[in-house]
Formats: structure tokens, C-alpha cells, sequence
């Protein structure tokens, strides 16, 4: 299956990766449109190992809301990953559809349980992606939103390493990792999704903070500064204050103010400031606020009947229920 | 193939009362019937076989038609050498290549050393045991005679260390290694990868030798020890003998190929420890309903090791057993499970875990001297212009004491 470079008509440049660039390319048989990601190979070290390991995940992540790594092809001083072609990143999407950024409700729920789905996959697969921002979430002319840029992604299992804590973008990246933690999991990825969330609604990124400081400061302006009555044991982080400038926790509302109740439920639970409090990206898709997408017969045009609703009331209890009964995804990796 | 597996999976769970509750762990098993490991690197006895003698004939055809051309070329250049010793050069006197026996063996004799290599470094077991799938699969997919394992074997372990995350600079890593420069190592990066089909994420028995662990504890210590001499230390020694006997018959064997990840951490402790062993397996799957009181199944540290060691199945073509497999391990979560179902289970695993012993254990050294002599063979058919020139020397220094007398 190793292709060569001139199977493929390189056209404009589609941005900068991690540690690549990558162009839009013409495969010249087939005309279909691919991304060539490019890594220069003149380093001292060869393959860089960001490159091994995406391409070591990414054959193993085979799922309709992660792109798709077709081919790898060397030629003398580069390597260039094959990828499925996708139309725009979601920063460019939110930029060309958005009004002043901000997407459409219905959008942003359909995004939102495609990037849910994407999550929850690399998860189950043991796989941290580790860079979610809307640059790395690519958008097709057919509405799918698929994750790409693995190039910092590295599967978790055992033996359980502590990661460089200098991974996650700033402005996504959970305050567990800005405080310095290096045993995190699934949950920094949960903390982005949340932050991306709240960015498609309003069109602005919720905490665009400078330093690491102040995104730490940024986030406590919202969601209240911690202390050890709300956050148990948070005075053992590395980077923790204790003269850090007291905030109240302000109203969601406030800041996403076109999003329905359902909806800032379900951001508070993924904006949750203790790691383990956080929401999985199972329990995610499972929210009331997924019910039209997984729910086909939408349940609000029952509210008519009492019994219907009474029906309904049961459901949404067994809703709960269940998520109640659902052990964090981090559990079963000792 | 991998699509289906999954397909075939959740449809089959989604007929459940409670499918959603079914789907909400994700085992160690699922996860490696999913992986390319699974998809593109599980054979049989026989297939495997076949994989080798492939490489090796497709190895023995580059071999000659190099020597071929090296042959040609060099009579070109003093045909009447050629001429007139016909009996001493020709291609069939001289060409000498190594047969899949010898190809085995050398191959046999490579593999401790990738352990040796990883151990010099301090890298971590993971990058060990993923070093040596990448040299086996390698060897898969060609053969000696096409690329000398010793550099193999070192842009091996240098991959699997970059794979794994275990960063080694290209210059101390060399510096350690004689005779080999970096541009050695880095110009077979490339080809290695393209060999490995860019599948470079391997699942190894390690993990699940530690979920049997912790669930050995939960069949026979809770709520009351099940043997009267069987305890938490018991268990941990089990648990460390089957690591050792896994670094030691396991690793440098091709288990990896035949069995699943978790039926070779079962063959690891049944083999250290039988009586213990088989009593947990007994256990497993040969309760009677009685103890259904004692149920473990809600605990989530088993629900992992559960449905693994359950899906556990024969070896054979792996795909076709697949669902099967499945079914019989909706079935131990099912309230009526039946015994005779239970009573073949059971019996397929152990049957399945004694193939896998004797497989782990069939690894024999390689005798030096044996090696020694595969190793000039192998020099020359990578270098036949060298093996040709040799034999021309030795022509020539017979025939010029004659010339003086």
C-alpha cells in the first residue's frame, strides 16, 4: 500500500500542523482530494517521534469522526501522511458560517455529539488526544466534524507514565494541568471539549488566557477560584496559591446566554473543575440534551398527553439512573 | 474484517434488554479484536509457517538473481577465467543460500539479543516487547537474505523505544552499538515501518497478567479463601513466576501471533501454577447456580477480565471463532447459562492454553557454530561479488604454485 508522492498533485497549503505542514492534495489517478501531511525528515533523529506515534494511533482509530490516515509515503527527505480530506478546521467554520463566530444552535449540537463520539472512541482505545481546539477539529461539506492532529496524542495503558505537563493548547487545557498535575487522564480532553462548547455558542474562546497564570486566573473568574473545601487535596498541586485572588463562581448563563437550560447542564458537567468530577465522554452523549439526536421521535412533541409525559418523566429518570450507575471511564485502568 | 468484528458485536449485544448497560465497558479484549495486531498479524500454526517459508523463497529469489548479476558481471570482465575452470565457477557450485531451517534458526539466535540491547539502555519491558514484534513481523514480511538482521534488530529497538515513548538520541544510541552509524539506522526506518504496515501499536500479555491477577483474588480469597493454602502472597508470587516464565519462553516465542494477549497471561500462571490455576478457571466457568449468591460480576475491576477470559477462544482461523466466541460470553453474562456450554468452555481453554505452553516453550537456542556458518552464508548472498572473487583467488593461488614448479 506504500504509495509514491507523484501519485499526488500537491495544491495550496492548508496550514501548520504540530510538528507538519500540510497541503491539499489531488490523488491523479482518481482525482479524489486528499491532505498531505508533511514531516521534514532532515532532523538529526529521523522519524520524529511526534510522527511515529500518530501514525502508530491513528491505524488503530478507525471511526467516521476521526480522520481517516490512508497512506504513508517516504521519499528522500520527507514523509508525507495521506488523510482523508476535510473542507475546514472548526476555527475557519466558525469564521465563514458563524455570526461573529457563533454557530447555530442545531450546528453546535450536532458537532457537539460528533466531537463527543470522536472523544469517547479514543478513550475506549485508551488513547488520549490531548490537543483538542478547534483547529484540530475538521468539518466536511457533509457536516461531519472528525478529530485530527494526533501528533501529541500517545495511548495510556500500563505502565502508567506521567506526561510532559506542556501538552494541552493554553486556552483548552484543564486547570488540573495548568496547576501542574501529571497523572491526568481522560478528563483533559473533557475540560476541551467543554471549552470548544461554550466557543461555538458564543464565537469566542471562554478563556483566552497569556500564561499560564492567567488562564488559571481566567478560569476561576468563571468558575470560582478553588480551595481545599471545594477541591480536596488541590493545595498538593505543584503550581497551587494560596494567595490567589478570590472569585465567585458566576452563572454560565451570563456568559453563554443563547443556550437552553439542557444545554449549560450539560457544559457545567463538562466544565467541572475537579478531574474526577468531570463528565465522561460516554455519560456525555447519554445527556437530555442529545434526546433529538438519539431519540429520533423527539419527546417535546408528546407534552400534550399526561400519560406521555408521565412516560417521559420515567425516562429521564432512568436517564439519570443510569448515569448514576456508569463508573468512570478512568476506573478500569489501575 | 475489523469492521465486521465490531458489527457483528454490537448487534449482537444490541438484541440485549439492556444494550446500553451491555456496551458501557469497553474490556481489554474488545480493544485488541479491534487492533490492527488482530486484523493483519494473527495467524495459525500453518499460515504462520506459510508466512515464513514465503519470505525465505521470495529471499532466495533476490538472493540469485543478485549473484546472477554479480556472477555476469564479473565474467564479463575475465571471461577466460571462467572458461576455463567451469567445474569450480559456476552458479551451481557456488551458490550456496540459506534454507528456511537456517533462516529460523538465525533468526532465533537474533531475538535474545534484542532483550539484551533494550536491557543496556533500561528501557521499559513495553519498548522490550515491542522491539521484538517488530523484529518477528519484520522477518514476516522478508528475509535475510535481503537485509542483514543485526541492523534490523538495532532500528527495531530504536523504533519501538520513539513508538513507545521512550526517547533515546540516534547518537547515544549508536555510540553504544559497534560498527553501526546513525545513517545506518535511520535509512532502515522507513523500510521497517513499510514492512510493519505502519502498525506500530502492539497489545502485549503484561496488562492482562495483571487483571488476572486482581481477579484471581477476587474467585479465590472473597469473601472467604476457596483453598486452604492460597493467599494474597500466594497470588503475588503466582502473579511474579508468570511474568518471569512470560520474559523468559513467551517473549522470544511466537505466541504472539497464535493466541490472544489474555490467553497467553492464562498460559503464564497455568503453567507456574496449575492446581491454582485451574481451580480460578474452574471456578469461572463451572460454578453451579448456587454460588450465583457470591456473584463477583458487579465489582468493576472483574467486569474486564470477566468477558476477556471468556471470549477466550481456540486458535484457529481467529475471525470466524470471533463470534462464537461472542456469544458464549453473552452468555456467561446471561442468567442461564448452560452447563454443557460452560463445560465445553472451559474445556476449549485449557485445551487452548496447553497449545500455547508448548509454542512458548518450543523455542530452542540455536548452537553457535550451527549460526556461525548461517551467518557467512548469509554474508554472501547479501555479498555475492565478494563469494565469486573468493573463489577466483583460491582458483588462482592453486594454479600459480604450478605455474613457478
Amino acid at each position: 500500500m506504500t504509495g509514491s508522492s507523484s501519485q499526488f498533485q500537491q495544491l495550496e497549503k492548508l496550514g501548520e500542523g504540530t510538528y507538519a505542514t500540510v497541503y491539499k492534495g489531488r490523488n491523479r489517478s482518481t482525482g479524489a482530494l486528499v491532505a498531505l501531511k508533511e514531516i521534514n525528515l532532515d532532523s538529526e533523529e529521523g522519524t520524529p517521534s511526534t510522527a511515529i506515534r500518530e501514525i502508530s494511533l491513528m491505524k488503530e482509530l478507525d471511526h467516521e469522526n476521526i480522520v481517516t490516515l490512508y497512506d504513508v509515503i517516504h521519499t528522500e527527505n520527507k514523509l508525507t501522511l495521506v488523510f482523508e480530506f476535510m473542507d475546514k478546521d472548526l476555527k475557519r467554520y466558525m469564521e465563514v458560517h458563524g455570526n461573529q463566530g457563533a454557530l447555530d444552535l442545531k450546528v453546535v449540537k450536532s458537532f457537539m455529539f460528533q466531537l463527543l463520539k470522536g472523544i469517547m472512541f479514543c478513550h475506549d482505545n485508551r488513547v488520549l488526544h490531548r490537543d483538542l481546539k478547534p483547529q484540530n477539529l475538521l468539518i466536511n461539506n457533509k457536516g461531519e466534524l472528525k478529530l485530527g492532529d494526533f501528533g501529541l496524542a500517545r495511548a495510556f495503558g500500563i505502565p502508567f507514565n506521567t506526561f510532559s505537563n506542556e501538552v494541552v493548547t493554553l486556552w483548552y487545557r484543564a486547570p488540573d494541568v495548568l496547576l501542574g498535575s501529571r497523572a491526568y487522564t481522560t478528563s483533559i480532553d473533557i475540560w476541551s471539549a467543554g471549552c470548544i462548547f461554550a466557543e461555538m455558542c458564543t464565537g469566542k474562546p471562554l478563556f483566552p488566557g497569556t500564561a499560564n497564570d492567567d488562564q488559571l486566573i481566567k478560569i476561576f473568574r468563571l468558575m470560582g477560584t478553588p480551595n481545599e473545601r471545594t477541591w480536596p487535596g488541590i493545595s498538593q498541586y505543584a503550581n497551587y496559591k494560596s494567595n490567589w485572588q478570590i472569585f465567585v463562581p458566576q452563572d454560565l448563563r451570563l456568559i453563554v446566554p443563547n443556550l437552553d437550560i439542557m444545554g449549560l447542564n450539560l457544559l457545567q458537567s463538562l466544565l467541572q473543575m475537579r478531574p474526577e468530577a468531570r463528565i465522561t465522554a460516554r455519560q456525555a452523549l447519554q445527556h437530555p440534551w442529545f434526546h433529538e439526536i438519539t431519540n429520533p421521535n423527539p419527546i417535546v412533541q408528546q407534552l400534550g398527553d399526561p400519560y406521555q409525559q408521565q412516560s417521559q418523566q420515567q425516562q429521564q429518570q432512568q436517564q439519570q439512573q443510569h448515569l448514576q450507575q456508569q463508573q468512570p471511564l478512568e476506573q478500569q485502568y489501575p | 474484517m475489523k469492521e465486521s468484528t465490531t458489527d457483528t458485536k454490537s448487534s449482537s449485544e444490541g438484541s440485549e434488554e439492556n444494550p446500553e448497560a451491555k456496551r458501557k465497558r469497553i474490556s481489554n479484549d474488545d480493544l485488541y479484536r479491534r487492533s490492527t495486531q488482530f486484523e493483519i498479524w494473527s495467524y495459525t500454526a500453518e499460515s504462520l509457517e506459510a508466512a515464513k517459508k514465503k519470505a525465505n523463497a521470495a529471499g532466495q529469489i533476490i538472493a540469485t538473481k543478485r549473484f546472477n548479476e554479480a556472477f555476469a558481471e564479473l565474467k564479463k570482465a575475465s571471461p577466460e577465467v571462467f572458461e576455463n575452470n567451469k567445474d569450480k565457477l559456476n552458479p551451481e557450485s557456488l551458490l550456496n543460500l540459506i534454507t528456511f531451517e537456517e533462516e529460523s534458526k538465525y533468526l532465533n539466535y537474533y531475538t535474545p539479543n534484542i532483550i539484551q540491547i533494550a536491557k543496556f539502555f533500561k528501557m521499559p519491558t513495553q519498548v522490550k516487547l515491542t522491539a521484538v514484534s517488530f523484529f518477528k513481523k519484520f522477518y514476516l514480511e522478508n528475509s535475510v537474505m535481503q537485509y542483514h538482521p543485526k541492523n534490523i534488530m538495532y532500528t527495531c529497538v530504536f523504533l519501538a523505544a520513539k513508538s513507545e515513548n521512550y526517547f533515546v538520541s540516534i547518537e547515544s544510541f549508536v555510540k553504544a552499538l559497534k560498527g553501526t552509524d546513525a545513517k545506518d539506522i535511520l535509512d532502515l526506518e522507513f523500510i521497517i515501518l513499510s514492512s510493519l504496515k505502519f502498525t506500530l501499536l502492539v497489545h502485549h500479555p503484561f496488562r492482562p497478567l495483571y487483571g488476572f491477577f486482581l481477579d484471581f483474588q477476587a474467585v479465590l480469597l472473597h469473601p472467604s479463601p476457596l483453598m486452604y493454602d492460597v493467599s494474597v502472597n500466594t497470588l503475588g508470587t503466582l502473579y511474579d513466576k508468570a511474568k518471569n516464565w512470560l520474559n523468559e519462553n513467551a517473549v522470544l516465542s511466537d505466541v504472539a501471533f497464535l493466541f490472544t494477549p489474555p490467553q497467553i497471561a492464562l498460559a503464564a500462571m497455568y503453567d507456574v501454577d496449575k492446581r491454582v490455576t485451574d481451580r480460578y478457571l474452574k471456578r469461572k466457568f463451572l460454578r453451579d447456580h448456587a454460588d450465583k449468591l457470591d456473584d463477583i460480576k458487579e465489582e468493576p475491576e472483574n467486569g474486564d477480565v470477566k468477558k476477556e477470559e471468556a471470549k477466550v477462544k481456540i486458535e484457529g482461523d481467529k475471525n470466524i471463532d470471533n463470534d462464537a466466541a461472542d456469544s458464549t460470553a453473552t452468555k456467561t453474562h446471561g442468567e442461564t447459562s448452560d452447563i454443557q456450554t460452560q463445560r465445553e468452555q472451559y474445556e476449549t481453554l485449557v485445551r487452548t492454553i496447553r497449545k500455547c505452553i508448548k509454542v512458548a516453550k518450543q523455542v530452542s537456542k540455536s548452537p553457535q557454530d550451527e549460526v556461525k556458518e548461517i551467518d557467512r552464508k548469509c554474508f554472501f548472498a547479501l555479498n555475492p561479488r565478494k563469494l565469486i572473487e573468493k573463489q577466483v583467488k583460491k582458483i588462482a593461488k592453486e594454479a600459480a604454485p604450478s605455474e613457478v614448479v
